[in-house]
């Protein structure tokens, strides 16, 4: 039974990591509006796989479910800059930043660094002083960026409880 | 006889009792002016072949059965929502559960390459709009800050059960029901909700620093901007 439980945790976790690097993949391509159905199919698909995962989770787990239901939420909040924003081009100077967050979120969804735990909050401050400093400027509505960067701080502040409840379980 | 048809729709019914007719014919052939059995085959194959266009596939209606529980469970999603804006939450976790089911029972097969070529664009196009309303929904913040909510809180109940009220209308439209006529006016209502949080609000919200309360209404008013355009996209996709 345990063994089952920390499968589907793993399968979980892995599921959500490949939804976030997709979401940051496309945001750093410049072609989602014009190749809209390529990528919705891709993010529908992945979309369907957590559901599956997480809802086979709920039977097993309710601790963890809640916890990465509420990761998954935090990351449909995150996939929503893509219809909010109609340029993606403008987010290529924020390429590199965006990069180091997804990195840093992948090192942490499946376990691989998790005693750095300050990499990815200091990487949303990275990208954060970007968006003061560039972002706002040239944004034409640049709350949209804001509440994505407020949703990364949330992700970030879960990471405590994931790692209470889902990472101990391996 | 619903039920009947759930299990076997009615042009699959009607495919096997044509099929069925045509094989008891061929068969009668064979037996009174003894055709070859070669002929036999190829006679059955092709009129097998014919019954694809004599009574097509109605993936209009197929997309329709898989669409509408979505659209229905997003509505009744924000009605909860509209009705738990200050009171308990619990219902809330429910109704995005129901959601999420409708979801995983998506027609993905629209996104398919050998999908019917004159219904694909469109269909594929409303799927997307679905999607990304149910994400929107199953995305946005359960509680907003009471001092907020005391002024406008009569306004955004409102403005939630409108959209609601869309989605039950489009769920009519797209399963051939005839449709509520809404006549209200769509964004002058956001506007206002809008105008007045930008009044209340200290500062420039981007800036972190300040109390992420105001980011978190802000997100829900943009949320619901967002949703009016989703549902907007819909109905233009189905004029």
């Amino acid at each position: 039974m345990k063994k089952i439980i920390k499968k589907n945790l793993q399968t979980c976790l892995t599921s959500l990591n490949q939804f976030q690097e997709i979401l940051f993949l496309l945001y750093r391509q410049r072609d989602y509006h014009e190749k809209i159905f390529f990528y919705e199919k891709i993010i529908q698909m992945q979309n369907r796989k957590i559901l599956e995962h997480i809802l086979l989770i709920k039977k097993s787990n309710s601790v963890a479910f809640n916890i990465l239901h509420r990761c998954y939420e935090l990351f449909l909040k995150l996939s929503a800059l893509r219809y909010r924003l109609l340029n993606h081009s403008l987010l290529e100077v924020c390429e590199g930043e965006l990069q180091h967050v997804s990195i840093n979120l992948s090192n942490i969804l499946l376990c691989i660094d998790i005693q750095q735990s300050d990499a990815l909050e200091n990487s949303i401050f990275a990208l954060e002083a970007l968006f003061q400093r560039v972002l706002k400027v040239i944004l034409p509505d640049p709350n949209i960026f804001a509440f994505f960067i407020q949703t990364l701080f949330e992700i970030n502040d879960l990471k405590i409880s994931l790692q209470a409840n889902c990472y101990e379980n391996f | 006889m619903k039920i009947f048809n759930k299990i076997i729709p009615n042009y699959l019914l009607f495919r096997s009792i044509y099929l069925l007719l045509v094989f008891l014919i061929l068969l009668g052939f064979f037996l009174i002016l003894s055709i070859r059995p070669q002929y036999l085959i190829l006679f059955f194959l092709l009129l097998a072949l014919s019954s694809f266009f004599i009574f097509p596939t109605p993936y209009e209606k197929i997309f329709a059965d898989f669409v509408v529980p979505m659209l229905l469970m997003a509505s009744r999603l924000l009605e909860v929502r509209a009705n738990a804006l200050i009171n308990n939450i619990d219902e809330i976790d429910h109704a995005k559960f129901e959601l999420e089911e409708a979801m995983l029972a998506s027609p993905h097969w629209v996104y398919h390459k050998g999908f019917n070529q004159r219904l694909r664009e469109g269909q594929r196009h409303f799927l997307i709009r679905v999607e990304q309303t149910c994400e929107l929904l199953l995305a946005m913040s359960g509680s907003l800050p009471t001092e907020f909510l005391s002024k406008k809180h009569k306004q955004i109940e409102h403005a939630i059960s409108q959209s609601s009220r869309l989605l039950q209308t489009l769920a009519r439209v797209i399963s051939l029901k005839k449709p509520e006529i809404i006549v209200e006016d769509w964004l002058e209502e956001l506007n206002e909700i809008e105008k007045y949080f930008y009044k209340i609000v200290p500062t420039d919200i981007s800036i972190f620093a300040i109390d992420s309360k105001y980011l978190q209404v802000a997100e829900f008013i943009q949320s619901l901007k967002d949703l009016r355009q989703l549902l907007l996209k819909m109905v233009q996709s189905i004029r």
